[in-house]
């Protein structure tokens, strides 16, 4: 059974991967003044987004995500392995997996399709295109596109 | 018999080998002569024995035939005995049985057949008597027999005349009264004795007879084998003495042979003399150089034909004269004590070559010679033979040899010819500057001592290749000075082979490079030193922009969020400080962009074949909105095939076209795009009507961020023009300017020919498609 995440009263789960404070700030307030009722859980390194994903080392409560926001210059694990993991994990692969980061190098692009990305999105320097790019991804991802429930 | 037949082994030793020495082939002959009569009593001796020995068995054969033949008829002499004894009893019992049948029968009639029975009983007799005749014994048995078998017919004769007369019954009484049965036995007991004789006898004859046929037959199969076995004797020796007599006639021959052959040597021999004497006249005769015989006296007594075109005189002049005609006026006063001291000690010998020996012709001009003297024995005591020989050719050559190994010496270049050992026949002043070793040291020394370590086996050692075939061979190599330095040089080995191709000698000419290595080295290092920091310089740019664009894009985004949200809440100042800062972040992300791309301009794909064409289009759609705005005027040239990249190429032309729309005059802009080839290269231009350049700036602004406006006047961060220069000469082009203030401005790059198709040739009509603005 699949249900468009819009006609669900429920807010929806998104997961930010991001190790930049100023870059979660900033997707903080862009969603927060989006339409949609949502619920932002931010992990600042690779480690921590698994963990959060898996439901380990005090994550044990974690939802499970409707989206991910995934940087790909991380700590500890980088988004590439983190990446990787998601879509080789069949528990997590249908999740989307939004690459949202600095890098404009082709190599990122061809290399985050490869690993089955849902989509890349360079990050605009420009406040304004910022903000519309997270609301494109919001409407796109959160009310336009049909996902399996689970 | 046999024996002395057969043995003679020493005999039957050596024959047929005509190697024997010659002096002993007659001995030899004669050994051989003896032996062939030996053979001969032995093949007589064998035929006579067969011979004798077939007669003898003929005789035996004879004789036990006759023997045989013999015996047989005695045999069948007894067996007549006996059937004629067997005849007689029975014809006496038929007489009697006849008249006893009679008397059975009653005694009537006449007895049938009686007389014939009789008279074949008398017959029986009279044969049985003939044929015991031989026999003593027999015959008076028979006498014996004959009355009692008479008397008992008769007594039967007599029984029936009684039994006519009386009756049967006294017929028969009659026969018992006189002795009838006694009688019988009698007779009977006489016939088994003749008989029991008889066949004793066969007995004994029929044994005789088996015996001599046994005999005879055993004398023809052992004489037969014997006459074979002396046949096979005598065969043995026929073959015994043709075997000799082939090895004779062998011998024979080749003795013959070596009589033949030793009469042609010595007609050889003869003839040989013959010719050597006339080869020997010939040689003198016809020698190169002038051959004269001098007596002590100074007087020549030989000269050859050689004397006319060498001296002028005719041979026949010069016999009888004085040797000193010959012999430069200067010396000829000298000269008979120098002859005598010649004569004082006759050898063989050359004149001294550095006198400079002249000789005197008739006309009297001189000419350069070489004399050399050998004592001859002749009739008149010892002479001289004198051999001149006229060198002036030789001095004229070794002038030419004198001015090369000039040459050779003053170079500063190492020159040397080696022996096909390699070791060094000649070394010049230069190969001493070169290797440090001096001539004397290197003379007849193996040049693997200037090999440096390590490279001993290649170093100077011309290859295979080279000593095969006339090549030369080109290499560098190292070698290592006296000093021990080791030294880079250039080596050239060439073969030198006389007249017939066999290889005499290398010549080697090498020179110092070492200085010349050493910068080439250098340079190399240098140039991947430049790579290595080209590249890394590269790798920087790219890295710092990205990493630049992150805090960039905070201080932008935050800025920005400011603005909007506390905007009209700050005093005006504020406001007007915080665009500042925005505008000053949105420069700084266009210099990081313009930053990346111009790194990237100096990376990418390789240079191909590609369609320049293709590349304006691009640029032009992507120009659209400008040309229109503008009002633009574009026209182009049938743009060739190039090698480079289209994504490249079209920034290019978006630059160059992009500027040219930018800093027009007052005028709409005209825009032109050129390409003209020449050889593998096209120049490509674009032409405008446009502000142009002053001079002084031709070069500063292919500089990275150079501008010549203010940014109000004309936007930009000055990154074009570099970005397009780094392009263009990634793909081996150069690219300039062309213009004067004021003037509009032509900006030309060349390109590599692309490999391609007709249609890509340049024209020389320039047709000219037009863009233009709608």
């Amino acid at each position: 059974m699949t249900q468009n995440l819009l006609t669900n009263l429920e807010p929806v789960d998104i997961l930010l991967v991001e190790d930049n404070p100023g870059d979660v700030r900033l997707t903080i307030e862009v969603l927060r003044d989006g339409k949609v009722s949502n619920r932002l859980n931010v992990a600042p390194d690779g480690v921590e987004a698994m963990n959060y994903l898996r439901r380990r080392g005090g994550h044990s409560k974690a939802r499970r995500p409707d989206l991910v926001l995934l940087d790909l210059n991380l700590p500890r694990k980088d988004g590439r392995e983190v990446l990787a993991e998601i879509k080789t994990d069949p528990m997590l692969k249908r999740i989307p997996v939004v690459v949202l980061t600095t890098s404009s190098a082709e190599k990122d692009v061809v290399r985050s399709y490869d690993l089955q990305a849902n989509c890349y999105i360079t990050k605009p320097v420009d406040y304004a295109q910022f903000v519309n790019a997270v609301r494109q991804i919001q409407d796109f991802w959160l009310k336009l596109v049909k996902l399996p429930e689970e | 018999m046999l024996v002395s037949v057969t043995s003679n082994p020493d005999r039957s030793q050596p024959h047929g080998q005509p190697s024997a020495r010659p002096e002993s082939a007659s001995a030899a002959t004669k050994a051989l002569s003896d032996r062939f009569i030996a053979s001969a009593v032995e093949i007589w001796l064998g035929f006579g024995l067969a011979v004798a020995t077939l007669l003898m068995v003929g005789a035996v054969a004879f004789w036990s035939t006759r023997e045989f033949a013999d015996t047989t008829r005695w045999v069948t002499h007894t067996y007549r005995v006996i059937d004629t004894l067997r005849d007689l009893r029975t014809a006496s019992t038929r007489a009697e049985d006849q008249n006893w049948a009679a008397i059975l029968a009653g005694a009537s009639g006449d007895l049938v057949d009686h007389k014939q029975i009789m008279a074949r009983f008398e017959k029986d007799l009279a044969q049985l008597q003939i044929l015991v005749r031989d026999n003593p014994v027999e015959v008076k048995n028979l006498k014996a027999l004959e009355p009692l078998m008479r008397a008992r017919i008769a007594l039967s004769a007599d029984a029936l005349a009684q039994a006519r007369r009386n009756g049967q019954r006294a017929g028969v009484a009659y026969a018992l009264a006189h002795g009838w049965v006694p009688l019988g036995a009698e007779i009977e007991r006489r016939v088994r004795e003749m008989a029991g004789i008889e066949h004793g006898l066969l007995d004994q004859r029929q044994s005789r007879e088996s015996r001599t046929a046994q005999f005879s037959i055993r004398i023809i199969v052992y004489g037969s084998l014997a006459a074979l076995l002396f046949v096979g004797f005598a065969a043995v020796f026929i073959e015994r003495v043709l075997r000799r007599l082939r090895a004779a006639t062998e011998m024979a021959q080749w003795s013959a042979r070596q009589a033949e052959e030793r009469g042609r040597e010595l007609a050889n021999q003869i003839q040989t003399v013959r010719r050597a004497e006339a080869r020997f006249r010939n040689l003198i005769e016809s020698a190169t150089d002038t051959i004269l015989t001098v007596n002590s006296a100074g007087e020549i007594t030989y000269a050859n034909p050689r004397t006319l075109n060498q001296l002028g005189y005719q041979p026949a002049d010069l016999v009888g004269r004085k040797i000193e005609i010959l012999v430069p006026e200067e010396i000829r006063a000298t000269h008979p004590a120098l002859r005598a001291k010649f004569f004082g000690n006759p050898v063989a010998r050359l004149l001294a070559p550095e006198l400079d020996i002249q000789a005197v012709r008739k006309d009297g001009t001189r000419f350069p010679v070489e004399v050399s003297l050998s004592p001859i024995e002749s009739s008149g005591g010892i002479e001289a033979l004198a051999t001149i020989r006229d060198m002036t050719e030789y001095k004229k050559a070794g002038e030419y040899r004198a001015m090369l190994s000039a040459i050779v010496e003053t170079s500063s270049y190492a020159i040397a010819t080696l022996t096909p050992e390699l070791t060094a026949l000649t070394w010049n002043a230069g190969s001493e500057k070169v290797y440090g070793y001096a001539a004397h040291e290197m003379l007849g020394r193996r040049i693997d001592i200037l090999s440096a370590p390590g490279r001993a086996a290649e170093a100077f050692a011309p290859s295979l290749e080279i000593r095969a075939a006339a090549v030369l061979q080109e290499f560098e190599t190292q070698a290592r000075r006296k000093d021990g330095a080791i030294i880079d040089v250039a080596v050239s080995i060439a073969p030198i082979r006389d007249q017939r191709g066999r290889l005499t000698a290398f010549s080697a000419i090498s020179y110092d490079i070492t200085e010349r290595k050493r910068a080439e080295a250098e340079l190399v290092a240098r140039t991947k030193e430049l790579a290595r920091s080209n590249a890394e310089l590269e790798q920087f740019a790219y890295v710092a922009s990205h990493d630049l664009q992150e805090p960039l894009r905070m201080v932008a985004s935050y800025l920005q969020l400011i603005a909007q949200r506390y905007a009209g809440r700050l005093d005006p100042d504020a406001d007007e400080f915080i665009n500042f800062a925005v505008e000053g972040a949105r420069r700084m992300k266009q210099l990081i962009n313009d930053l990346l791309n111009y790194s990237r301009a100096g990376r990418g794909p390789e240079p191909t074949t590609i369609d320049l064409e293709a590349a304006l289009r691009r640029a032009l759609d992507s120009l659209a909105l400008a040309i229109e705005e503008s009002h633009a005027e574009i026209t182009s040239d049938p743009l060739p095939h190039v090698l480079g990249d289209e994504n490249r190429l079209y920034e290019v032309f978006q630059n160059l076209i992009g500027n040219a729309l930018k800093f027009r005059g007052a005028d709409a802009p005209r825009i032109h795009v050129g390409a003209v080839c020449a050889g593998r290269e096209w120049t490509i231009s674009v032409a405008d009507n446009g502000i142009g350049i002053g001079r002084e700036y031709k070069n500063r602004i292919f500089a990275m961020f150079q501008r010549l406006h203010g940014r109000d006047e004309y936007p930009g961060t000055g990154i074009g023009l570099a970005i397009c220069k780094r392009i263009i000469e990634r793909f081996g082009g150069r690219i300039w300017v062309e213009s004067e203030a004021g003037h509009g401005a032509v900006f030309r790059f060349t390109l590599g020919a692309g490999e391609v198709d007709d249609d890509a040739k340049p024209t020389d009509e320039s047709r000219t498609s037009g863009y233009s603005a709608g």
